[in-house]
């Protein structure tokens, strides 16, 4: 457990890369990095930016970047040899994707939206990574689209795949590099009434499988009540699909928050106690799944209002056990470190033994941040 | 070097050493703990361990009573005795300030073991009660504690008791007194099971594991953390308090305001009111003797700590202003005082909810409340 130096990470906030400072400190463990958008609270307010914390739980860069962040993607290599990239993607109603060189700690490139379009946080490679697809937002009209930018053109945007409703949220995907898995919110909303959510009365939200190629949407699978909000989701190597949900209706209801989908012809709801979804306070934050294994066996929701991360049994679809993480979002699977790692808006990150879920701490900075997700790199 | 030099070098070397060690001692003696180590320590000597114990004692208290009366039912014919209501309902009464009081503590064992709900099934707009508990008062067939304890929280708690000793709809309807003595049995046991299991838990590992924050801890890395987790429930506390409980019912949050007096939180036994004032009496126990305010000036913010202390005066005296149940009131289509009180409640908790953390550097949930 490390607690990192509150000036480090400041030195790193202010702009200047940490890279030659972090080639000289000693890997004690392997090159893996967690990485996550954060923000820091200092006496000149608010920074956004995003960090890279080592297996050992020391700062191997922060980077201040101008918006603030949601997911960060990591990029496959494009060539033997290359630097280890990423792309961290603005949070709604953000317009820009931040090419960053994990290895050196440097910011390689700003991508902008077009002036009427706007990010919702999330995005996916396609084609072993010659491609993105980024959830977008449209500004003069109700409407929302993928966009795809084509990273050998310098992140052109080069297509828009038009989306059949609104607030599409994460997406992922599937093993044969084309078809996507998108969670449509359903949930309109447009930066010039804030965050607020513009038709609760009539938004219907479902999980949407569409082929990136051809923009042709495969299917449409809607959760039993339209105000499931789907946003995030996850997707194990032979496809199976959790994704969780966000409940927009009264208080007092109680659904199950995360289904499953594997070829069925409706979602499967993981199976737990009302008392268990209570705890979960109607609200998933972040979904991750075992990845690289076969026929995986744990999924692992977030539930930063509830204060709690989930642990479930894919094969049987049941919650195994859950704990209480104060303000606990970010949620990133390593099948080389046989765990899952948690993030928290207190600074701290954790790690949960993959097979025995067991919780120790790795990482904590007070004043940081961790932002709603957290990625891992080899 | 010769022995005499020696033993004379050891000689002073030692005495060098005592010196040492009494200025440390000394000085020591002298350094003022941290202010958050102080707050914490006295924040769960005087107020996590007091409510959770009186918890404990109010929940046995009405375990018992009900015991005692249900006793005396044994072998008469049905219809022949009946409990006494009123013991039973003033034993419910103090249960319930007891919880009230501790809703504030909502980190811990009652997250890990997710209890809250097993205390009281609340808000409860769709009156689940009514049709939860209606069949089990019917049946012939009784629950044993263990099918009890699988049952639906919505029978469980002290929502459920409330249901059994006050619903005006259960005195006309003749329910048989043994049948009402098998459920209060079954819920008051459960209580008072529940209640010495936390205060067992916070006497023990949790005690403890709040004290030894650091780096490995996964639950408080450090003392702010564990401000921030004592801080953040007094704001739930505020925030549901004048919410859910006063702003639902005066319809404050919709376009058109409507009054309900049925979505205030007890208005079977008309206990709303005292809820809250159970709910500030909590607030206070921590502000003042727990050492909130003190920590509160030690960290340089006295004009914060006398402005919630005034908010704090302020929110008791209107819930003090009038002797009617906030249910007869609203009912009545008096929403002066509620109102008021509602009013009060929101900006003390604002007072919670920013300027507070602030002052103390700490972070309430972000994620939290943030997320997307």
């Amino acid at each position: 457990m490390t607690a990192i130096d509150r000036r480090t990470f400041l030195l790193g906030s202010a702009g200047y890369s940490l890279a030659a400072l972090m080639a000289c400190a000693p890997e004690t463990g392997h090159q893996a990095r967690l990485l996550s958008g954060f923000q820091s609270l200092g006496k000149q307010g608010r920074k956004y930016g995003v960090a890279a914390i080592d297996l050992n739980g020391r700062l191997r860069f922060s980077l201040t970047l101008p918006q603030r962040l949601h997911q960060i993607i990591t990029l496959p290599a494009s060539h033997p040899g290359q630097s280890r990239e990423c792309l961290a993607v603005a949070r709604r109603p953000g317009t820009e994707l931040y090419h960053i060189d994990v290895d050196r700690g440097q910011l390689l490139n700003t991508i902008r939206s077009p002036g009427n379009r706007h990010f919702f946080g999330h995005a996916s490679c396609v084609e072993q990574g010659d491609y993105i697809v980024v959830p977008q937002n449209h500004l003069d009209e109700k409407a929302s689209s993928i966009g795809i930018y084509d990273r050998k053109e310098a992140w052109a945007l080069i297509d828009e795949i038009p989306l059949p409703t609104v607030g599409p949220h994460q997406l992922e995907c599937l093993s044969d590099g084309k078809t996507l898995v998108v969670a449509m919110g359903g949930i309109h909303t447009h930066p010039e009434s804030g965050r607020k959510k513009l038709n609760i009365d009539s938004m219907q939200s479902s999980l949407l499988y569409l082929d990136s190629g051809s923009g042709k949407v495969l299917d449409d699978f809607r959760p039993p009540d339209p105000k499931l909000s789907l946003r995030h989701l996850a997707i194990t190597s032979d496809d199976h699909v959790i994704v969780g949900a966000q409940y927009q209706g009264d208080g007092e209801t109680i659904w199950p928050l995360a289904y499953s989908h594997k070829g069925e012809s409706s979602l499967q709801a993981l199976s737990a106690s009302q008392e268990v979804w209570r705890l979960h306070q109607q609200y998933i934050g972040s979904v991750s799944v075992e990845v690289g294994v076969e026929s995986a066996r744990f999924a692992y929701l977030s539930s930063p209002r509830g204060g709690v991360v989930s642990r479930w049994d894919l094969h049987s679809g049941e919650c195994i056990e859950h704990r209480d993480i104060r303000d606990a979002c970010g949620v990133a699977f390593s099948n080389v470190q046989h765990g899952f790692f948690i993030s928290n808006g207190a600074g701290q990150m954790l790690k949960s033994e993959q097979n025995t879920g067991q919780v120790k701490a790795l990482a904590y900075q007070q004043g940081i941040i961790w932002d709603n997700h957290l990625s891992f790199i080899m | 070097m010769r022995p005499t030099k020696y033993l004379h070098n050891v000689n002073a070397r030692r005495w060098f050493a005592s010196g040492v060690l009494a200025l440390g001692i000394v000085l020591s003696g002298c350094t003022e703990k941290p202010p958050e180590d102080t707050f914490i320590h006295r924040a769960l000597n005087d107020y996590i361990l007091p409510l959770q114990g009186n918890m404990a004692e109010r929940s046995k208290h009405l375990a018992e009573l009900v015991t005692e009366q249900c006793r005396g039912l044994e072998g008469s014919e049905a219809g022949e005795q009946t409990l006494d209501l009123e013991s039973l309902q003033a034993a419910w009464r103090l249960s319930m300030r007891a919880w009230e009081q501790l809703q504030a503590i909502n980190y811990g064992p009652i997250n890990t073991k997710n209890l809250a709900w097993k205390f009281q099934f609340w808000p409860d707009s769709k009156n689940l009660l009514a049709r939860k508990i209606r069949p089990l008062l019917s049946s012939e067939q009784s629950l044993t504690p263990e099918q009890f304890n699988k049952a639906s929280t919505v029978v469980q708690g002290l929502s459920a008791i409330e249901y059994l000793l006050f619903d005006p709809s259960l005195n006309t309807q003749r329910v048989s007194s043994n049948r009402m003595c098998d459920l209060l049995s079954l819920q008051s046991d459960q209580l008072q099971r529940h209640s010495a299991s936390l205060l067992q838990d916070w006497q023990g590992r949790y005690g403890k594991q709040l004290n030894r924050y650091g780096p490995e801890n996964v639950d408080f890395p450090d003392a702010k953390t564990v401000v921030a987790h004592i801080v953040d429930g007094q704001l739930s506390l505020l925030e549901s308090a004048s919410n859910k409980k006063l702003a639902d019912a005066l319809g404050s949050k919709r376009k058109k305001a409507r009054v309900n007096p049925y979505l205030l939180e007890s208005w079977r036994s008309q206990n709303s009111r005292q809820n809250l004032q159970a709910n500030l009496a909590s607030v206070d126990l921590l502000f003042h003797r727990a050492g909130l305010k003190r920590y509160l000036e030690k960290s340089g913010a006295e004009p914060l700590a006398k402005e919630i202390e005034l908010a704090l005066q302020k929110a008791q005296e209107h819930l003090r202003a009038d002797h009617r149940s906030f249910f007869q009131s609203l009912q009545a289509g008096n929403i002066d005082n509620a109102e008021a009180s509602q009013q009060a409640l929101s900006e003390l908790a604002g007072l919670y909810k920013h300027p507070l953390p602030k002052a103390l550097g700490i972070q309430l949930g972000f994620n939290n409340n943030d997320g997307d």
